[in-house]
């Protein structure tokens, strides 16, 4: 049957046409239900219990989402119509949804009603949109109570009133989703359940009735209609809002209509607008613009103060500053950035969040239930109220929760409790917390994922040998050099004399992709997680065990896969030639960093490895320095190691991470390898290619350095990277640390390098400014970076040796997967540093410590000090909260100076300071720094 | 590019995505040897930079969504599987004036093909001694789409629509039977969702067959795409401008022999391959439709003649 749609639709271009498209209703589409006599019951979902089957209504899709996931709610016929509805409304939970409908173990059936002959419904006249869904649904559940017969109930879930009066007017039985939990007798499901905003079933809440609490907070948001006009009149902005990470009070929203970046003080002027949300901002004022003093560490609004953390490693970690010149100079006041406020929200970005609830007493009474505030791990949420009958389970336990509404006259968003991680403060339930906040998938691997691994023990076949593709390398004497205990060791190097004195190196990676097949279940898992992540204690794998640590590891004294890039180079390191291969090697030596180093400084030692590594260090040597002649910037960071008790997994000490030539040895032939193979891939490829850049870092971000390096009275070009350089090697003070620090405060001006599609941009954008490199890409891990497997497809396909898997051939699909990977690096960095951050804690728990640290910025209240030794970054109050202050602010020399001139205390200066773990609130530890 | 051969049209066009040239002549002149026995091709690289540049800019300057065309439950925006046509409408005798004519739907698709001839040759230079000639023309009436723009006529995709209509058709009729006549084509598209060429095509056939044109075999065409990792057959306009490949083709149903050949965008052999058969499938169920319209019109005219 055929029914042919017609609306009006209105083109970009503002006119408007009338557009039909054709809709065949069809009579094939089956009922899902196992017991029914009709239908094709082959592919039934629902479960043949006597179980009622629900059908859920978009608003409950929508809301109860953490509902329907809870493995207690089965049996759901969701409708085609509902689906699209709350695709147009919120894709994450349809996302959700699908994944529910397509998981084996949950029986979810999607009926598609819009399609069927018997439950299609045309809109009435005079009928809107909502009504005729509603009426689609309503449709749907009386053909399923007809379709089934009486043996089986159809029970329509909806919490809209009128939707569920109708129903039942036409002999449906429907219930709200709190009578049915309450039906299925499991209390603790209740707590999952959102409740419903006014609008809807009215419920009796305890405390908002009494018309004294009723005071509203924050101002109304404007109705859509008057957002759409005033953006279009230009008196609104639109932008994503991004919280301050250091100051929850502070957010900023990037609008193109502006140009630059508009800042909003306070959450009376973010109304209610979370982290990532699209929001409608109206400029204050001029006058009002720096209203609030950002100069203070923490705002005083609220008791949340600016915890120690470990130092950032670049500029996206690190704390955003407003910089104001506080003072005399009013001109340079109103060149300050605009201020303002939001007035709607576009769209929401709420999610569920981890973290604890605000410790509080065991009210009495009240049918044990309890209204809560949680407290988010992510300092960018505000408190979320909830209500829960299970209070003196959850106090001391990290809980996830999510958002369901914020009303304008309540302080806090309301939410409700999603699941328990564990106790607060346990190691494991503070690491899976990190896991989660960061997004990281550290389930165990599936079994279609672990059926695409070739069978163990695995070992080189005479077919690998046989393909013309892959030479045979096994002669070579190929060693790798790796930090100690490395067991998933992906590359490896050899280095033979030739006889007209040039060297032949060779770099060579493990074969990855000869097992991870595109469109693989294997390859899509890896490509979903992107990058292995390493936290302290432990690893998170991108591909399964037997791959990384055996079969694609590049052990010593076994035969291996491998992709090589093979050069030829004159002593002085310059490239002769540089050939690809596909290879078979077999690794006479896996060495860590220290027995490489000790073998190259032994001077009796003589044995060909020997030999090779020396030749090889001083090839990289030159390249090294060549490269640094070009520009190459040297930054370090405040990496540190942990030494974990391998029987309780407790950190026994830290300290910096040691480089030694070794490493740079081998980072200088990965870099190089990475650059040729970047430099192939784009002249096969020049629209398709997988590269790196590391964008220029702007005036902007150079700022607070220049004004450090100012304050002290040192100067730094840093017009080029190559003056940057020079200046930075330049700056050696009379303390061996000063250089290593204005290195690491470089370091963390500089934004992260991404990876990107070449045809996204154009060329003189692809370069990479940390390396001073043109080309940059990553090829030389693919065992434990997903990029890295693309790059090989990518060298392979230009290589004639396989076929492009087709994802090339889609850019946008091509930039997603870059973007996806951006995101997960970026979110396995979060997530080691947060293990680090946590294990220094859980360290420094027993062992209240004295150290030397240095100023690194200057606040009104006391300054930041960096903890060189461990690694971290924290404040130190001068004034304590409350008291007034006798201290006085240099800004122009980064000074702050007490009221009688007797003490001060200047940027870059070392201070002795107090390390100690400081519980203000039962199971809160934080970590505190005092001057001694 | 456009690889052609008599009665055999390949075509690339700027919609094709140039990522590695030298891969699809491979590919195709490949596939054309093994199916068509072609042993010569002719290779016009007209385009070749300027799609490039073409592609650059659009990618820059447009935001693409990753649209579901087949939705996990298996059906398509319209509620089609992926296998299933949209549906045939054909009606005989449409222009009273001409020798021949028809009007062929495939669902909103809706053409109509008018024949004149075979006729004495009107440009003498033209005749050609030991057969027809065959002449077409291809229109869209103005009202075709949603928007009413005034189309130039002889724009380029007519003028290119018009020859591959023209090849197709050259192909199946027996000119050799009709020496120094002509016979002439005309196709016009009332309105347009898609499948516009498959759906000329296939009223041409019809309008053929109505004015009593000696044909080799009845000329079928429909089209099959790519979307979504999904083969699909008879693509709408929404399916058509998502920008995937889009294979055309018109096929000798009972001869079982492949006249026109088209697609615009790169794909894999193998996907080809099969997205390919889903088209000659379709084409194969286009042949049967019409036959059956054009017996039930002949019982017609026998009834009306009192046979």
């Amino acid at each position: 049957m055929l029914q042919s749609k017609s609306f009006v639709r209105k083109t970009r271009q503002g006119k408007v046409m009338k557009v039909v498209r054709e809709h065949y209703l069809r009579d094939d589409i089956y009922c899902g239900a196992p017991m029914c006599e009709v239908c094709d019951s082959s592919a039934a979902r629902l479960s043949s219990t006597a179980a009622p089957i629900l059908i859920v209504d978009t608003n409950v899709v929508l809301h109860q989402i953490d509902l329907l996931e809870n493995p207690a709610i089965n049996d759901v016929v969701v409708l085609s119509v509902v689906l699209e509805e709350v695709k147009n409304k919120n894709l994450s939970v349809y996302n959700r949804l699908r994944a529910l409908c397509s998981n084996s173990l949950r029986q979810f059936f999607v009926f598609s009603n819009e399609l069927h002959k018997e439950t299609y419904v045309k809109a009435m006249t005079g009928e809107s949109p909502n009504d005729r869904n509603d009426r689609a649904i309503r449709v749907a559940a009386s053909w399923y109570q007809r379709h089934l017969g009486e043996s089986t109930r159809v029970l329509l879930v909806t919490n809209d009133r009128e939707n569920k009066r109708k129903a039942v007017e036409e002999g449906i039985s429907a219930e709200t989703v709190e009578s049915y939990v309450k039906s299925l007798g499991q209390p603790s499901l209740l707590d999952l359940v959102v409740q419903p905003t006014f609008e809807d079933v009215t419920m009796v809440e305890a405390e908002d009735l009494r018309p004294s609490k009723r005071k509203i907070i924050y101002s109304e948001h404007k109705p859509m209609s008057e957002i759409t006009s005033g953006l279009l009149r230009g008196i609104y902005h639109q932008g994503k809002l991004r919280v301050n990470r250091y100051n929850p009070f502070e957010a900023y929203v990037g609008s193109e209509s502006i140009g630059d970046e508009i800042i909003i003080y306070g959450r009376a002027n973010m109304n209610r607008a979370f982290d990532g949300d699209r929001v409608a901002v109206e400029l204050l004022p001029q006058e009002q613009w720096h209203e609030e003093k950002s100069l203070n560490i923490a705002d005083g609004e609220d008791e949340e103060d600016e915890d120690v953390h470990l130092a950032p490693s670049s500029a996206d970690d690190a704390p955003r500053s407003t910089n104001i010149t506080q003072g005399a100079d009013d001109s340079v006041v109103s060149a300050s950035r605009p201020t303002g406020r939001v007035v709607g929200i576009i769209k929401r970005n709420w999610h569920s969040y981890c973290g604890s609830l605000e410790p509080m007493p065991m009210p009495a009474g009240n049918a044990g239930i309890a209204h809560a505030l949680f407290v988010s791990k992510d300092r960018r949420i505000p408190k979320i109220r909830i209500q829960t009958r299970q209070l003196g389970n959850l106090l001391d336990k990290r809980i996830i929760v999510a958002v369901d509404s914020w009303d304008c006259l309540s302080r806090y968003p309301s939410g409700h409790y999603v699941r328990t991680i564990g106790e607060i403060g346990d190691r494991d339930t503070e690491s899976e917390v990190v896991l989660i906040e960061n997004d990281i998938n550290s389930r165990p691997f599936s079994s279609q994922v672990l059926a695409c691994l070739p069978p163990l023990p695995w070992s080189l076949s005479s077919e690998d040998l046989a393909n013309h593709n892959r030479e045979d390398l096994r002669h070579l004497r190929v060693f790798s050099v790796d930090p100690p205990g490395c067991r998933d060791i992906d590359d490896a190097l050899h280095c033979t004399p030739l006889i007209n004195g040039n060297y032949e190196v060779g770099v060579h990676i493990a074969d990855v992709t000869n097992f991870v097949l595109p469109g693989s279940p294997l390859d899509e898992e890896a490509s979903e997680r992107g990058t292995s992540v390493y936290l302290v204690e432990r690893r998170i794998d991108m591909l399964p065990k037997p791959l990384t640590e055996d079969i694609c590891s590049l052990r010593s004294d076994v035969e291996r896969l491998a992709f090589s890039v093979i050069w030829e180079m004159t002593p002085d390191a310059e490239i002769i030639s540089t050939r690809y291969t596909k290879s078979a090697i077999k690794s006479c030596a896996a060495l860590s960093y220290v027995e490489a180093q000790a073998r190259m400084d032994d001077s009796r030692l003589m044995d060909p490895l020997t030999t090779d590594l020396r030749n090889l260090n001083s090839l990289a040597k030159i390249m090294r320095q060549r490269r640094i002649d070009r520009g190459a910037l040297t930054l370090a960071s405040a990496e540190v190691k942990f030494q974990i008790d391998t029987e309780t997994h407790d950190p026994l000490d830290i300290g910096m991470y040691q480089i030694r030539e070794a490493n740079q040895m081998i980072e200088e032939f990965m870099l190089a390898a990475n650059v040729s193979v970047a430099e192939k891939n784009l002249k096969h490829f020049p629209l398709c290619s997988l590269l790196r850049r590391h964008p220029s870092p702007t005036k902007e971000m150079l700022e607070p350095l220049l004004r450090t390096a100012a304050a002290i009275g040192l100067s730094l070009d840093a017009s080029s990277s190559k003056a940057l350089a020079d200046s930075l090697d330049r700056a050696v003070g009379d303390d061996p640390y000063f250089n290593k620090l204005i290195r690491i405060m470089a370091t963390r001006c500089m934004t992260q390098a991404v990876y990107f599609c070449s045809g996204d941009l154009t060329p003189p954008e692809f370069h990479h400014y940390g390396l001073a490199s043109p080309l940059y890409t990553h090829f030389t891990s693919p065992i434990r970076r997903y990029a890295d497997v693309i790059v090989h497809r990518l060298l392979a396909a230009a290589l004639a040796i396989e076929k492009l898997p087709p994802i090339f051939e889609d850019r946008p699909q091509l930039t997603n997967v870059a973007d996806n990977l951006n995101n997960r690096h970026r979110n396995a960095q979060m997530a080691s540093r947060a293990s680090v951050e946590l294990h220094t804690l859980i360290y420094f728990r027993n062992r209240p410590t004295d150290t030397e640290a240095r100023i690194v910025k200057i606040r009104s209240n006391g300054f930041i000090v960096f903890v060189p030794k461990y690694g971290i970054e924290g404040p130190v109050y001068l004034i304590r909260k409350g008291e007034k202050g006798e201290w006085l602010v240099d800004e122009k020399h980064q000074r702050v100076t007490k009221a009688d001139a007797s003490v001060s205390y200047s940027v870059l200066q070392p201070v002795r300071i107090h390390l100690e773990v400081v519980e203000p609130q039962p199971h809160r530890p934080k970590l505190e720094l005092s001057l001694i | 590019m456009t690889w052609r051969h008599d009665g055999h049209a390949f075509k690339l066009n700027e919609k094709h995505n140039p990522l590695n040239l030298l891969e699809v002549y491979a590919t195709l002149q490949e596939v054309l040897k093994a199916r068509f026995l072609i042993s010569q091709i002719t290779l016009e690289i007209k385009t070749h930079l300027k799609a490039i540049n073409y592609w650059t800019k659009l990618y820059k300057n447009s935001l693409v969504l990753i649209m579901e065309f087949v939705n996990p439950e298996g059906f398509r925006l319209d509620g089609r599987r992926p296998m299933e046509m949209r549906r045939l409408q054909a009606e005989i005798g449409a222009v009273a004036n001409a020798d021949g004519s028809a009007v062929f739907e495939m669902g909103n698709t809706k053409v109509v093909a008018a024949v004149y001839g075979p006729r004495e040759v009107q440009n003498r230079s033209q005749q050609i001694s030991d057969q027809a000639l065959v002449r077409c023309e291809y229109s869209m009436a103005n009202f075709s789409t949603g928007d009413r723009t005034r189309k130039q006529k002889g724009d380029r995709r007519s003028t290119e629509i018009s020859l591959v209509i023209r090849q197709t058709m050259e192909a199946c009729i027996l000119t050799h039977l009709m020496p120094r006549s002509q016979i002439d084509i005309f196709v016009q598209v009332l309105q347009a969702d898609g499948g516009t060429r498959s759906a000329c095509i296939n009223a041409a056939t019809l309008a053929l067959a109505d004015a009593g044109i000696p044909m080799r075999d009845l000329v079928t065409s429909c089209s099959a795409g790519y979307l979504n990792s999904t083969a699909l057959l008879d693509l709408n306009y929404m399916e058509d401008s998502a920008g995937g490949p889009d294979v055309t083709v018109g096929v000798l149903a009972k001869l079982d022999k492949v006249t026109l050949l088209q697609m615009d965008a790169k794909l894999p052999v193998d996907t080809f391959e099969s997205v390919m058969q889903l088209a000659i499938e379709g084409c194969k169920a286009v042949a049967h439709y019409i036959r059956e319209v054009l017996l039930q019109n002949t019982k017609q005219l026998e009834y009306r003649r009192g046979v």
